[in-house]
């Protein structure tokens, strides 16, 4: 699994790709963590290139809307696939979690201009 | 078929008996022993006052002892005894007793050549010790004519040993009341010393003057882990007949309270239970949901301490022990099985310290977490061999690393039937701990007697105060009306489970769907219902089934399950879930198994009903499935 990530704004895109499980989890979960004790607050999580997701990686996302909570933060998902998306349905993430469709949705929805170059 | 039946009411109705004699026992030892450690307090105080130096004559000392006599009646003697020149230099023995006598308080010198206090054993054994003791009871033919029991507490002067400080306690009321208790209709109550001696015994009975025999279950209490308690069968020691007693431990077990049911009671209590029960059967129903509710209420508290202990045993507090006191079996065993998960995982921790690479002390660390939590799932099949309407088979196959799944199936009462299947995110000790939490959770709060989706909203609510690190849990859970088929389910965040019908349709049961457990607090959770015909079944599963890789990366998927099980169907449910298991490891060949991978089956075979006439068998009234014939 890659982990990109760059700051537009005052948000910070993360993109991953490939199989977040349980063998990539542990190090999607350092690098998010990390950002969120590096400051920062408006976090977007790209999904367009994620092709499979089980409960470690469902995990993190967890982990990162439950630290960002207390100190004012936000977490927004965008642009999962449909089978991804299906199972965060059916976890129950999309009624506790901002999940939208695509990546201008998400930005607008953390207060940031869209981009044309996304 | 009906003796069978009587049997199992009869030993039903001696359990019941024997849980009703232990927990009287407990919890009036617990009374006692409350009034006891509130007394405890004023030698403890004593000390401590000694141990400030602040006593330095014989008037103000001797007065103080008067004024402790004096102002709490629930004292009635006390003493100061130093050790040698532990008071004043010129003064070899030193012990002022006060006490009270027919006409007031009286003092008493017991540093006299005829009685030498250092050889005695109140002074001694706290003295050898180092710690506050409760003594033997001793009747006290003197000023107090009552059965008495001296508390001695050690204090010391720079750091040394100085003396005793000791409080007698006049207990003839606190037992008296014991014994005044009538247990059942006939059964009563006595309590004997740690030798055995006959302590008290109710009025109507001479007090036997030979002890207990030194091999009576009674003496076999071992108090000093905590407060214990037990059971047994033997001969009522006041009367011949067969009897159960119930028996718990006072002052750290130098008293131990009995209670008394005679066998031959609780027999007669069965058969009138078997004619009530034809009689009554509604009115029985009420009264197990009563007691029912009263018992769940007693769960709630310890599952709290255990949940509780599992975080910390979860952060690395392994030299936790939690206190096994409880009153249901369950919990105790529960609680028991913690302990000893935590004695386990503790004992190898230290062996892994001994061990070099890190490889090896992960796979210690997991098969330890593993056995911990396979040992938590109920495995024994058939397992209600006596139920002629319903059939319920599991097999879970864990993976190398540990994963979360659980399962767990349960009667609520004699009608209902709970069966869930669960996933805890994560893998590793955290998740197994979480995963047993869940587990008891689950079923303290399904037997507490909510509506299935209230009682799921409660175990979310606690799991959300229990939940770190991103834990959360799905949970697929049921109720099976055992009597009428009707399924009522409820789906948190899990895999829909399979409907099979007895006429080999498959197809998904997937209402009721909410969110996982432990994202959030109050979160509504909804129910659904289907009604079985005789011979539906219901397959839950997990997501190691559906997700199980093949060499060529592909998933198993759940439309391959469907395939499956549509063979499976006429099954017996034991076969069924076996097949899966079966398909799923041939599908993934030599891959490694990333999940564990956890299946349930359950079956309505048709209502059963008691017969009254004839063979008075229990049988199903529906036609067995037709699958079947």
């Amino acid at each position: 699994m890659q982990i990109n990530e760059h700051k537009q704004g005052d948000v910070t895109i993360v993109t991953i790709d490939d199989h977040l499980d349980t063998a990539s989890a542990p190090q999607f979960e350092e690098r998010l963590l990390g950002l969120v004790d590096a400051g920062a607050l408006k976090i977007l999580i790209d999904g367009a290139a994620l092709a499979y997701v089980n409960s470690a990686g469902l995990k993190v996302f967890l982990m990162v809307a439950k630290k960002l909570e207390p100190l004012g933060g936000r977490m927004v998902i965008s642009s999962l696939q449909p089978s991804v998306f299906m199972i965060f349905e059916m976890i129950g993430f999309t009624r506790i979690m901002k999940i939208v469709p695509t990546r201008d949705e998400a930005l607008r929805e953390l207060g940031a201009p869209p981009t044309a170059t996304s | 078929m009906l003796v069978l039946a009587a049997l199992h009411g009869f030993r039903r109705a001696v359990e019941r008996t024997e849980a009703r004699a232990e927990e009287m026992a407990r919890y009036h030892a617990a009374k006692m022993d409350s009034a006891l450690q509130h007394a405890q307090k004023i030698p403890e105080m004593m000390a401590a006052e000694l141990e400030t130096g602040r006593f330095d004559t014989t008037e103000k000392l001797e007065a103080w002892l008067r004024w402790i006599v004096e102002t709490n009646p629930e004292v009635y003697g006390s003493c100061a005894a130093f050790r040698p020149r532990g008071f004043l230099p010129e003064l070899a023995a030193y012990a002022p007793y006060v006490y009270r006598g027919d006409d007031g308080l009286r003092s008493e010198q017991l540093a006299k050549p005829e009685y030498n206090y250092f050889q005695w054993d109140w002074y001694r054994a706290p003295r050898d010790s180092g710690t506050a003791l409760w003594s033997d009871p001793y009747f006290d033919e003197g000023g107090g004519n009552a059965l008495m029991i001296t508390y001695s507490v050690p204090f010391r002067k720079d750091g040394a040993f100085n003396g005793i400080v000791t409080i007698d306690i006049a207990i003839t009321q606190l037992v008296e009341e014991i014994t005044r208790i009538v247990v059942g209709r006939e059964g009563y109550a006595f309590l004997v010393d740690r030798t055995g001696a006959f302590q008290a015994v109710p009025k109507a009975f001479p007090k036997p003057s030979a002890p207990l025999p030194a091999d009576s279950p009674l003496l076999a209490l071992t108090v000093e882990d905590g407060p214990g308690g037990g059971h047994a069968r033997m001969p009522g020691p006041l009367w011949n007949r067969d009897s159960v007693v119930g028996f718990a431990p006072i002052a750290k077990g130098r008293l131990i309270a009995a209670f008394v049911s005679p066998t031959d009671e609780a027999f007669a209590d069965a058969k009138g239970v078997m004619l009530q029960q034809l009689a009554l059967g509604a009115a029985g129903l009420v009264l197990v949901f009563g007691a029912i509710v009263l018992v769940a209420r007693s769960v709630a508290r310890p599952i709290h301490e255990l949940s509780a202990g599992a975080q910390k045993i979860a952060a690395g507090d392994l030299d936790l022990n939690i206190d096994g006191r409880g009153k249901i079996a369950e919990v105790v065993q529960l609680t028991e099985a913690f302990n000893k998960m935590t004695r386990d995982l503790r004992l190898r921790m230290e062996e892994l310290r001994h061990t070099t690479t890190i490889k090896e002390r992960l796979e210690g660390e997991m098969s330890a977490a593993r056995n911990i939590q396979m040992s938590l799932l109920p495995k024994v099949f058939p397992a209600f061999p006596d139920r002629r309407e319903f059939d319920v088979h599991a097999v879970v196959r864990p993976a190398r690393e540990v994963g979360g799944d659980f399962y767990d199936f349960f009667l609520i009462d004699e009608r209902r039937l709970c069966v869930l299947i669960g996933d805890v995110s994560g893998k590793g000790v955290p998740a197994a701990l979480f995963m047993a939490v869940s587990k008891a959770l689950i079923k303290a709060n399904i037997m507490r007697g909510a509506p299935l989706a209230t009682a799921v909203g409660y175990v979310n609510d606690e799991l959300c105060e229990e939940a770190d690190a991103g834990m959360f849990v799905t949970l697929l859970i049921a109720v099976l009306d055992t009597a009428t088929g009707l399924l009522e389910y409820s789906n948190a965040g899990h895999l829909s489970p399979f409907l099979l019908g007895a006429d080999g349709t498959v197809g998904p049961l997937d209402g009721a769907h909410a969110q996982a457990l432990a994202l959030s607090k109050k979160l509504p959770f909804s129910t659904a219902t289907h009604q079985f015909a005789p011979g539906d079944s219901m397959f839950l599963f997990t997501d190691g089934v559906t997700e199980a890789l093949s060499s060529a990366r592909e998933f198993y998927t759940s439309e391959r399950l469907q395939v499956i099980l549509r063979d499976a169907c006429a099954m017996p449910v034991q076969r069924m879930t076996r097949s899966v298991i079966q398909d799923v490891r041939a599908f993934a060949s030599d891959q490694p198994q990333a999940d564990d991978i956890s299946v349930l089956a359950v079956r309505w075979l048709g209502a059963a009903e008691w017969t009254d006439e004839g063979t008075g068998t229990v049988a199903a009234t529906q036609p067995l499935v037709r699958s079947l014939t």
